[in-house]
């Protein structure tokens, strides 16, 4: 028994600073469920399919962490101009600066600051914000819970249009219908966000353009404003409705235009040809057979597309004033609050490399081609 | 190659030469003044003498949209420029060299595609420089950074390629230096793709610098931005829907264009890929 | 078999390359035994056929004769020249006289390119190395002798040092001068009307004015620093008296340039005394000088050097001026720039129309040898051609410098059997008509049978067998060639289909080979001698060398002492 315990001693140890750290990061701040959902279902689907390649790919995860902590916190350090006098205004006087310095331990070296602030960090301590005085980590756990719910919307809206077009594009490839659905995308492609939120407020929410005397439009939805779950479900998804929605045309152009290309190379192969040489129905053929080997990059973009949306979708936030992650940056700097901002710029960061870690679990565990193979090649 | 690129590649093509010629020459052009106010103008339609009509407070839109594709065009192009030499470059290193300075190039290159953008960019902003007159550079200089890593990634995986192609290894068993492997046999086949792929950037620039305005964080004010023009309009969305359609429009259709003609030349330049 | 041991080799031989070992890192930190120990020799006016399987090493046997990538060890010989020791920049002049022609005629042409250029590139690149070389070669005997010593020592620190401050320098210049004055005064983004047409015109006219000025004032210097009497050696037709006005005007011009970068700063005084740019100016002079006197850097570093100091003295220069007449300077000194640019490139270089010129003849004459009429293929690109007709380019390709060898890695493996006969009689021919030594390296016995006069088998790295094709045809002497010759299927529909388990099994793999004989795994005779030993080749009839304990002709290897065993098994 004693030998055991010292033979798994270094297994133990790491075991237990990971719970330490996984608790600390997931309960005393409430970061936020979906996050730990998230790295549990991708590790937990990861360690079914390959194990060891998980784990390196797991254990690979901490360096590039450190490293964009280093980045963020030196970004943010290296600025000119001394963030207390930032925050005092011009007039201070010599002392106030000084006991303001103290208090920010802007006096410290600046490798002694990156090891405090790098020391709380991994036990979810980002620091208190300057000017909303409280947890950094509590007011970004409070905003994610937005921005989560705002992507998750987003993304099932554009898996939700871009799936039908995107296969029924692919099989009728070279068509006028391919053509037509390729062009329309390729216009929701080039509509940024905020244009398509003006627009979709525009149509949806104010009444839309009078032509002749006819409004063309309705006053169906909400233009502004966020309202939790808990409170009013309905009036929730109401609210939500509009920004998702204009989030979620762009995506849906990309997803189609992925799908597309992989469907038409899956199409061709001859286990189809088999499938319908069987006289399986189309319908059958494409969702059945021809969807899931198609979908493999589709999954990496959708899981790269939702590690961006948590920092990108800022711009829709602040449009229908939504408060999310991206606005509480975007108060962050516009109020000069450092301690938050890079406390922010890391959180989405760090989410964002997780999220790519996990679509690429998620990716290994539904391909079986992939599995006990060489992976790290793709990696 | 042969294939006819299309009567919209053209469209697309004059429409950007157009509205670049326009922003150039916008002062020798018979334009309004974009700051001048029309008096009891404020937020009528598009006319004769206002095509686009007028804003709230009674400015020309439509001579506001081109010098606001000033800033647009300058930022994205002098951006996309400076990223393609030197993402293009990196790129041809990292994939030509490999070994050690392609890991430690990737490397680095991957650790800017991390952090979000947008937000990058704010800090930057806010922090760096309160002065207005230093946001074009600090602008160009982000978004820079930002498109270095995508065209490092499409230039090096391109580089790599053409790299393995026996006329390379034929270039050296001439005897070449590696400077003109590089130049003269790698670079003439990597061109297409990264002049295509560096619209689709430059269309991109364009949609980040949108956002920026909309934010009110890029040119200040008297100076016209898309973005800040269609952000301006919202409160008028109800009653004067042209003072942000007008811009969002141009807007939608330059960056439709750039992606197209992008597209286009992708699938000309690529006949493999054309096949679908 | 499969084993070492020079018995083969001959005295004389025109190529002759002594146990080769070529190894690359694999995924793992494990390497690949690509080639372990091989030694060949062809005589001047000899074909030598390489066969083996695929992944036996013959291409990259092959290759590591044109040193590329050079042999983990082993030497190769030239017509008595040592390749392996040879620099990169001797090795250059050598090139010329070792061609090869690649098995995928396609993706050894380059798509962008017409036939013109393709063929004539040889001919480009060879005079360009012989031009540098003489360039260099020259410039060590006149400066050498002076501060080579010194200079060797310091160079290379120097030289990044200056680049790291000319760098750091233009940038500091950038950020001053860019951000506060152009911002402000010329760009104005305060004042919308007057102020957005200067951007891009300015943009516009900076990146011209800038490029031509760097090159143009790189080129002055570059002349200055080359001794006249070189350039006039290295183009021969360049009048004296031309030369030298030349070279008075661009002095005048630079030295003109140069006094009104510094009396822009304030004369020679404050440039020295202002620290920075005293500190700058002596670390580019020292810099310019030291790579200068370091021979094997004066072609390439030279340039680079002066140019990189170039762009610091004009961002001087145009940093200095008054924001009014900044850009009308800017433009004018870059026209002045690019007009001597222009002038100094006709009167010293050949431009690329008469290289072409120059190369015409030729290109054409090669592309007749080869079957091509030039009339027709010389300004198509090598994706309009046939299989058979592009692999007839890359030949034209490969002659053009008039090499004396040609390493033809599975010229016809990738062809249509109809073609594969005219390539191998085209090659044939040219042999012929040229006096080539070929190394013909393929996978097809048939195919080496007809035009080697000696053939050589390769199996995972190592050497079988050399011998003349006629013998080793109709009696091989090695376990293996006899596998490989009954593995060729006959063309006679009545014959019975040959066993085709008889040469069973797969390659072993290169990352971890076979002790011994690596042919043991998969010989029908082998025997616990063949896994302790590692055979060596030895001659068992006039001009047949094999490497095998039990070969099927002649007698079996006498025993081996201890001593060489341990030899043997180590290699």
């Amino acid at each position: 028994m004693k030998q055991a315990v010292r033979d798994q001693l270094g297994r133990i140890v790491a075991v237990a600073l990971v719970a330490t750290v996984a608790w600390a990061w997931f309960w005393r701040p409430p970061f936020s469920w979906t996050f730990g959902v998230l790295v549990g279902i991708g590790t937990l689907a990861a360690a079914i399919a390959d194990g060891r390649y998980a784990l390196r790919r797991l254990a690979a995860l901490i360096p590039v962490l450190v490293l964009v902590s280093f980045v963020v916190f030196a970004l943010m350090a290296s600025l000119p101009g001394d963030p207390a006098i930032n925050l005092l205004g011009p007039a201070a006087t010599p002392d106030q600066i000084e006991i303001v310095r103290t208090e920010l331990g802007l006096d410290q070296p600046f490798f002694n600051r990156y090891g405090d602030w790098l020391g709380g960090v991994v036990l979810g301590d980002l620091g208190n914000s300057i000017v909303l005085r409280e947890e950094v980590a509590d007011g970004i756990s409070r905003s994610m819970t937005p921005t989560l719910q705002l992507m998750t919307y987003s993304v099932i809206i554009a898996l939700v249009v871009s799936l039908p077009l995107g296969i029924w594009a692919g099989y009728r490839a070279g068509t006028s219908t391919d053509r037509s659905i390729n062009n329309v995308m390729l216009g929701f492609l080039a509509t940024p966000n905020y244009v398509m939120a003006v627009l979709l407020v525009l149509f949806f929410a104010v009444g839309g353009l009078s032509v002749f005397g006819n409004e063309i439009g309705f006053h169906a939805l909400p233009a502004a404003r966020y309202v939790p779950l808990g409170d009013d479900p309905v009036l929730h998804f109401k609210h939500l409705a509009l920004p998702s929605a204009s989030l979620a045309m762009g995506q849906a152009a990309v997803f189609m235009r992925l799908l597309r290309s992989d469907m038409i190379g899956t199409l061709r192969l001859p286990f189809i040809d088999l499938a319908r040489s069987k006289g399986l129905p189309t319908r059958r053929i494409l969702w059945r057979h021809a969807l899931r080997p198609s979908s493999f990059t589709l999954l990496t973009v959708v899981g790269l597309t939702v590690g961006l949306l948590i920092g990108g979708a800022l711009i829709i936030e602040f449009i229908f004033t939504i408060p999310g992650v991206g606005a509480y940056i975007f108060l962050g700097v516009t109020q000069r609050d450092f301690i938050a901002v890079q406390g922010g710029v890391l959180v989405i960061s760090a989410l964002f490399i997780v999220v790519l870690t996990m679509s690429d679990f998620l990716y290994l565990a539904l391909d079986p081609r992939l599995r006990g193979r060489e992976v790290a090649a793709r990696g | 190659m042969g294939k006819r690129l299309g009567f919209f590649f053209w469209m697309a093509v004059v429409f950007l030469t157009v509205l670049g010629l326009a922003a150039i020459f916008a002062d020798v052009l018979p334009l309004k003044h974009p700051a001048e106010t029309f008096a009891g103008t404020s937020k009528s339609g598009p006319s004769l003498t206002h095509w686009f009509g007028n804003d709230a407070v009674g400015r020309d839109i439509f001579s506001r949209v081109i010098y606001g594709a000033q800033v647009s065009l300058v930022i994205s192009t002098v951006g996309t420029m400076l990223a393609l030499t030197i993402g293009g470059l990196l790129g041809l290193v990292s994939g030509y060299y490999g070994g050690r300075i392609d890991r430690w190039l990737t490397a680095t290159l991957n650790a800017t595609i991390v952090i979000p953008p947008l937000i990058l960019f704010l800090a930057l902003v806010l922090f760096l420089d309160s002065e207005a007159q230093r946001r074009v550079f600090i602008l160009i200089f982000t978004f820079v950074l930002l498109s270095i890593a995508p065209i490092a990634r499409v230039v090096r995986a391109a580089t790599l390629t053409w790299a393995g192609q026996d006329f390379v290894l034929a270039a050296r068993t001439l005897g070449a230096r590696d400077g003109r492997v590089l130049f003269r046999e790698v670079l003439p086949n990597v061109a297409p793709s990264l002049i295509s792929y560096s619209l689709i950037i430059m269309a991109g620039l364009i949609v980040v610098e949108g956002a920026v305005a909309f934010l009110g964080l890029s040119v200040p004010p008297p100076t016209p931005t898309w973005g800040d023009m269609i952000s301006k309009g919202r409160t008028n969305l109800d009653v004067a829907a042209h003072i942000s359609l007008m811009p969002a429009i141009t807007m939608f259709v330059t960056v439709l264009a750039l992606n197209f003609v992008g597209d286009k030349l992708q699938q000309h330049f690529e006949p493999r890929e054309s096949v679908l | 078999m499969a084993g070492s041991g020079n018995a083969h080799l001959r005295p004389d031989a025109l190529v002759s390359a002594r146990d080769i070992v070529v190894e690359f890192p694999a995924a793992g930190g494990r390497t690949v035994y690509a080639v372990s120990g091989v030694s060949l020799d062809i005589m001047e006016g000899e074909t030598l056929g390489l066969v083996g399987e695929s992944g036996c090493g013959k291409s990259t046997t092959g290759r590591a004769m044109l040193q590329l990538p050079r042999p983990t060890s082993g030497s190769v010989q030239l017509g008595g020249q040592e390749l392996t020791d040879l620099d990169d920049e001797a090795m250059r002049l050598i090139r010329p006289r070792l061609q090869m022609i690649y098995q995928d005629p396609i993706s050894s042409l380059n798509p962008r390119r017409t036939v013109r250029d393709i063929v004539a590139e040889p001919l480009f690149i060879a005079w360009d190395n012989l031009a540098r070389r003489s360039a260099i070669a020259v410039w060590q005997e006149r400066v050498a002798a002076l501060v080579q010593g010194l200079a060797r020592r310091v160079a290379k620190p120097m030289r990044i040092l200056g680049f790291a401050m000319s760098v750091a320098f233009v940038l500091w210049i950038a950020s001053e001068t860019v951000e506060e004055r152009a911002a402000e005064s010329l760009f104005g983004w305060t004042e919308v009307p007057a102020a957005v047409i200067g951007f891009p015109a300015l943009a516009l006219s900076l990146a011209v004015g800038a490029v031509f000025a760097v090159l143009g004032v790189a080129w002055i210097l570059l002349m200055l620093m080359l001794p006249f009497g070189l350039m006039s050696r290295q183009f021969g037709a360049v009048p004296t008296a031309v030369g030298l006005v030349g070279v008075v005007a661009t002095t005048t011009a630079s030295a003109f340039l140069l006094w009104r970068t510094w009396s822009s700063f304030g004369g020679w005084a404050h440039w020295v005394n202002s620290g920075l740019l005293g500190t700058i100016t002596v670390v580019l002079v020292l810099w310019l000088l030291a790579s200068l006197v370091r021979p094997a850097l004066a072609g390439t570093s030279a340039v680079a050097t002066s140019l990189s100091a170039m762009v610091v003295l004009q961002v001087f220069y145009i940093g200095g001026l008054d924001d009014t007449p900044k850009l009308a300077v800017l433009v004018a000194s870059g026209v002045v720039d690019a007009l001597l640019f222009v002038w100094i490139r006709r009167r010293y270089h050949a431009s690329r129309q008469e290289l072409r010129a120059r190369a015409d003849p030729r290109v054409r004459e090669v592309l007749t040898y080869v079957g091509i009429n030039p009339d027709d293929a010389l300004d198509r690109r090598p994706w309009e051609f046939s299989g058979g007709q592009a692999q007839r380019l890359s030949i034209a390709r490969a002659l053009v410098s008039v090499p004396q060898v040609i390493i033809c890695d599975e010229p016809v493996s990738a062809l249509d059997v109809s073609v594969q006969a005219q390539i191998l009689n085209l090659l044939e021919d040219l042999k012929n008509l040229m006096g080539l030594t070929l190394v013909f390296i393929a996978h097809d016995l048939a195919v080496v049978k007809n035009v080697s006069d000696r053939v050589a088998v390769m199996y995972l790295g190592k050497l079988c067998e050399v011998s003349e094709p006629g013998p080793l045809y109709s009696q091989p002497a090695h376990p293996y060639t006899d596998l490989l010759l009954a593995a060729i299927p006959h063309p006679d529909p009545e014959a019975p289909i040959g066993d085709s388990s008889k040469i069973g099994g797969e390659l072993p793999s290169p990352l971890s080979p076979p002790s011994g004989c690596r042919f043991r795994t998969r010989c029908p005779l082998a025997a616990q001698r063949c896994a302790d030993e590692e055979p060596q080749m030895r001659e068992i009839a006039p001009g047949r060398f094999v490497s095998c304990h039990t070969p099927l002709v002649g007698e079996p290897a006498p025993p081996t002492s201890m001593a060489e065993f341990s030899v043997g098994a180590e290699s």
